[in-house]
């Protein structure tokens, strides 16, 4: 008997740890204690009320803006992805919980395949992250983090939504940027609901991407025992981005590492965890 | 192949905790405080 997935617990645990500052929920006030030193691989913005962490692609920007290089964010997100690749991506960011949320209004109908051109968005988003925020705007001559301002709808549903709700100041601020927002918004929610799962994370997340090149290294990751092989085709029917697991698609940075896959293998033969062991050592 | 993989994953999470441990002596944890503790309008789409 299949087990139940203990994925949507861990994903709920996750999201409330990570914006368990319960004052500032209720306050509409941001969490200022230490813990916002700390850099943590997952879309979660830090101007999140309840965020206590901050997030690495916005810290990224930041250092960018500032005419620095961001050692310190780019190596969490690296370190992460040498590790296991996306499986924070699968497993641990809130907005990749909240695109799952919407996606199960689909009901059972299968989402659409996402066309392979859209997967590239997200490396050029990227490639261009660091250097949008570096160029420099008016008297300030700072750049700012054009990726925050523009392209992140996790900062307009856990920041925008949750403190203008709040405070009548920030309210006043409110001019055509963030209706722009709120349409990228609802872009990415109707896509998720009527057309793609997890639209977002495949098409314009640079956090996914920067955690995708450590797919094909990452130290865990998904293998398959060739002798317990039946190819029954079940790993392939229960993958939400269509990748065929047994032949590298968890590998390649469209791999969410949701783990579904290994999952929906009966036989077991697809496993999740320390490379050398669960492939054999030399085998692979 | 898989040795290789597992070669190039170390390599890359050691090189990663590198940049982790230079980021630290740089002090780029306290900018990254700074800016994390001050509400970004530019998150909030304010600016």
């Amino acid at each position: 008997m299949r087990r139940r997935s203990r994925r949507p617990l861990v994903q709920w645990l996750a999201a409330i740890g990570a914006n368990a500052y319960i004052p500032g929920w209720i306050l509409g006030q941001i969490y200022r204690g230490p813990l916002k030193m700390g850099c943590v691989p997952i879309l979660n913005c830090y101007s999140c009320p309840g965020a206590l962490f901050a997030c690495p692609v916005g810290a990224a920007q930041n250092a960018a803006a500032r005419g620095t290089l961001p050692f310190y964010a780019v190596g969490v997100v690296a370190a992460a992805g040498a590790l296991a690749g996306r499986l924070p991506c699968g497993w641990l960011c809130p907005f990749g919980l909240f695109q799952d949320l919407i996606h199960r209004l689909r009901g059972r109908r299968r989402a659409m395949a996402l066309p392979r051109s859209l997967g590239w968005v997200k490396f050029a988003v990227l490639a261009l992250l660091l250097p949008a925020a570096a160029i420099p705007t008016g008297a300030a001559d700072m750049g700012y983090e054009r990726f925050c301002t523009y392209l992140c709808p996790s900062g307009t549903l856990m920041a925008s939504v949750p403190l203008l709700a709040v405070d009548p100041t920030l309210r006043t601020l409110a001019g055509p940027l963030l209706g722009w927002r709120f349409a990228l918004l609802f872009l990415v929610i109707g896509t998720g609901i009527f057309l793609y799962y997890r639209p977002f994370c495949r098409v314009l997340c640079p956090l996914g991407a920067g955690l995708g090149l450590g797919n094909r290294p990452s130290l865990w990751a998904v293998g398959h025992d060739p002798r317990r092989r039946t190819d029954c085709g079940a790993c392939r029917a229960a993958c939400p981005v269509a990748l065929d697991p047994t032949a590298g698609g968890t590998d390649t940075a469209e791999c969410i590492r949701c783990l579904r896959c290994a999952e929906a293998c009966l036989p077991k033969s697809l496993r999740f965890g320390l490379r050398n062991r669960i492939e054999g050592g030399d085998a692979g | 192949m898989t040795r290789n993989r597992m070669r190039a994953g170390s390599g890359w999470l050691f090189a990663a905790g590198a940049l982790v441990l230079l980021g630290l002596w740089r002090g780029e944890h306290l900018d990254v405080f700074t800016k994390a503790i001050t509400l970004c309008l530019e998150c909030l789409g304010l600016r």
